[in-house]
């Protein structure tokens, strides 16, 4: 499966394409040549051929003159004592078109010289298979008529060769070719197999990854490597220098925090303070409390969204943790007169993760509910499997959020209008969202009809073995 | 009791020494982990606070030294709040409790409490007793004035946190960590709706009352 993903996505790959558009290329290239040399090479074997005939027609007319017909008549049967599959033919005919000597029949002659085919040669024994034509050259001597023919054959032979030749190489080609592109395309998809996963990484905050470079290589991808190298780098410093910032702002209020409230916490201790001043002072002591936890929130979604924990994960079961919530907000919602229950269909889903914070995610949500949604809400938390993942809902028959504001809500201090009144410091879906990411869970809010349905889904690390 | 108070802020440092003072503890403060260290060896104390982050030698591995020195005094860590494996890796070095920056002496006070108390349970202890108010351990009953109380599981092991801790203020957060192993700050009532439950159960239908709020800081059980 992954196998033929891999050929097909070679296919599709620009590369790939790429080195079959330039096999054909060469291919067609190797056809022109091979046919241009076959036509020149043909043309200079007939004129040879051509050439051969005419001296030897000019050697018989100069035995005829010197020594007359007898002496030809000789010397043809000598000729026509072998036979070279059919190389050569002759024919020595008088006035009256019978046939002195020679080693054909008849010949249908269109002309008196040049190529005819071999249906027109006419003779006892059958002609030699490949064999396709003759080249004549005929001589007058006397009232006589003297017909040489020499056969097509090297021009055969030369064809059969040159088209071998072509096909081999035309073959070669495309094969070179093709494998010059997969091993071509190989290299260059690994490059960037290998740049889209450090992409990915990098997206999934692992701003320390970088494309790996092979030192001294200078072609166009080591140097795109290079450059997405330079951008990531120059992204982690910024997200650095971000970080920087904001580690230096909690620094410098912790300090002032720190004697805020210890101020406050001395003052609230003095025994006779007049009871307004009391009062003011606790109220002014629960805000710096406020202000500590909306800090304290803040500076551990930052940590948890850089990845903090994630090495101590464990395997850790949903329905334990389920269990623990249900169990601690099951009296809160029976105060409030809602009703919060859980549903598992599976019990023993293992996924790797932080306990604790599981704990905490799934409680922002409960709290969620708990604290938006009137009396006679319905709070419903569930455990299931889904396409071999886990699958954790939380759903109300509440108010829910409207479709547009559901990207929102996960922003930090976004709140909608509606809650701006109940208390809150509108961070607790952005570490719901922290936490689901570091778990490389993702966190979708759905419609409940009515109510709001929110589904995290989990990879699944196991099963429990007891 | 002796408390030894290992923190280079000095601000906090201060109000954790006087804070300490003037609840009638003896303090001993030193502002650099090589001194605490010392001193940690040099004395007999009765519990110890040391500040995460340290000049020459952190929290972590001051603990682990005066630990693998064989000290067994309670070590409380304290941390800043950006530090999210603080308290795992301080109980992993061997501290035994954990708080972060800012803190109320309220909450620092409880649980130095809690740390010094630990009574060494005896296995045979299978009887929790506060006043009128009986726990047994092993067939899961509490009795208060021979009278049988019907417990939910989890206000069961809440009066039991309690009933271990009688006359000790517990904290909010004390109990969300104990009861519940929760490490993070709930937004709604869900230690104030247990307690008040629980109340229900053992206090009202009694004269007297053995859960008390403690106000500002959190609850304590005591006759």
């Amino acid at each position: 499966m992954a196998r033929a993903a891999g050929i097909s996505g070679f296919l599709r790959s620009t590369s790939a394409r790429l080195s079959l558009r330039f096999a054909v290329l060469y291919a067609v290239i190797t056809a022109l040549v091979l046919g241009l040399t076959y036509h020149f090479a043909d043309r200079e074997l007939r004129q040879w051929v051509a050439d051969q005939l005419a001296q030897d027609a000019a050697g018989f007319a100069d035995l005829y003159q010197g020594e007359g017909l007898d002496a030809v008549q000789a010397k043809l049967a000598g000729f026509a004592g072998f036979n070279f599959e059919d190389y050569r033919i002759y024919l020595l005919v008088d006035a009256e078109g019978q046939v002195l000597a020679g080693n054909v029949d008849a010949i249908d002659l269109s002309g008196d010289s040049g190529y005819i085919p071999v249906d027109a040669i006419h003779a006892q024994t059958p002609r030699y298979k490949d064999v396709t034509g003759y080249l004549l050259h005929s001589v007058q001597l006397g009232q006589h008529r003297l017909t040489l023919g020499s056969s097509t054959y090297y021009q055969e032979e030369l064809r059969e060769v040159l088209g071998r030749g072509f096909l081999a190489g035309f073959v070669l080609m495309l094969m070179t070719g093709l494998l010059a592109g997969v091993i071509v395309g190989h290299r260059t998809e690994r490059r960037l197999t290998q740049i889209s996963a450090a992409l990915k990484a990098v997206s999934d905050g692992q701003l320390d990854r970088r494309v790996p470079t092979t030192g001294g290589d200078t072609n166009d991808l080591a140097r795109m490597a290079d450059d997405i190298n330079r951008t990531i780098a120059q992204l982690e410093r910024m997200v650095d220098s971000q970080k920087q910032i904001s580690a230096d702002i909690a620094h410098d209020l912790r300090t002032p925090m720190q004697r805020l409230r210890q101020r406050l916490d001395a003052l609230q201790a003095a025994p006779d303070l007049p009871d307004p001043i009391r009062s003011a002072v606790d109220e002014a002591l629960e805000i710096a409390d406020d202000l500590i936890e909306t800090f304290h929130a803040l500076l551990r979604i930052a940590q948890i969204e850089a990845g903090a924990r994630a090495d101590r994960f464990a395997d850790a079961a949903l329905a334990l943790v389920l269990e623990r919530v249900e169990d601690a907000y099951g009296a809160v919602a029976e105060e409030n007169r809602q009703l919060l229950t859980v549903k598992m269909t599976d019990h023993e889903a293992l996924v790797r993760g932080d306990q604790q914070l599981l704990t905490q995610m799934i409680s922002n949500l409960v709290e969620n509910a708990l604290r938006h949604c009137p009396a006679q809400t319905r709070i419903k938390l569930s455990l299931s499997r889904l396409d071999g993942r886990v699958l954790l809902q939380v759903s109300d028959n509440g108010p829910g959020i409207p479709e547009g504001e559901r990207e929102k809500v996960l922003r930090r201090f976004y709140r909608l209008e509606k809650s701006r009144t109940t208390p809150g410091n509108g961070l607790g879906l952005s570490m719901v969202k922290a936490i689901a990411d570091l778990h490389g869970a993702t966190l979708r809010f759905d419609d409940n009809h009515p109510g709001l349905r929110v589904l995290i889904l989990f990879p699944l690390a196991g099963r429990k073995t007891s | 009791m002796r408390v030894l108070v290992v923190e280079d802020h000095v601000e906090t440092a201060e109000y954790v020494t006087s804070s300490l003072q003037a609840q009638g503890h003896l303090v001993d403060h030193c502002s650099n982990g090589r001194e605490g260290f010392l001193s940690a060896l040099d004395n007999q104390y009765d519990v110890m606070i040391f500040d995460r982050m340290l000049p020459g030698l952190d929290g972590l591995t001051l603990v682990k030294s005066v630990r693998g020195a064989g000290v067994e005094t309670p070590i409380l860590i304290l941390s800043a709040m950006d530090g999210i494996d603080d308290r795992v890796q301080g109980l992993e070095a061997g501290s035994d409790d954990y708080l972060v920056k800012p803190f109320s002496f309220q909450e620092l006070s409880a649980r130095l409490a809690a740390l010094t108390r630990r009574p060494p349970l005896r296995v045979e202890e299978t009887v929790l007793q506060v006043a009128d108010l009986e726990m047994n351990l092993i067939r899961r009953t509490v009795m208060r004035r021979g009278v049988a109380l019907d417990l939910q599981p989890r206000e069961f092991s809440l009066l039991e946190y309690l009933m271990r801790n009688a006359g000790r203020v517990l904290t909010r957060t004390m109990l969300l960590e104990s009861v519940w192993d929760f490490h993070f700050d709930p937004k709604t009532n869900v230690v104030e709706t247990h307690i008040s439950r629980l109340r229900n159960k053992i206090d009202k239908p009694f004269d007297t009352d053995l859960i008390h709020t403690i106000r500002g800081a959190g609850y304590s059980l005591h006759g």
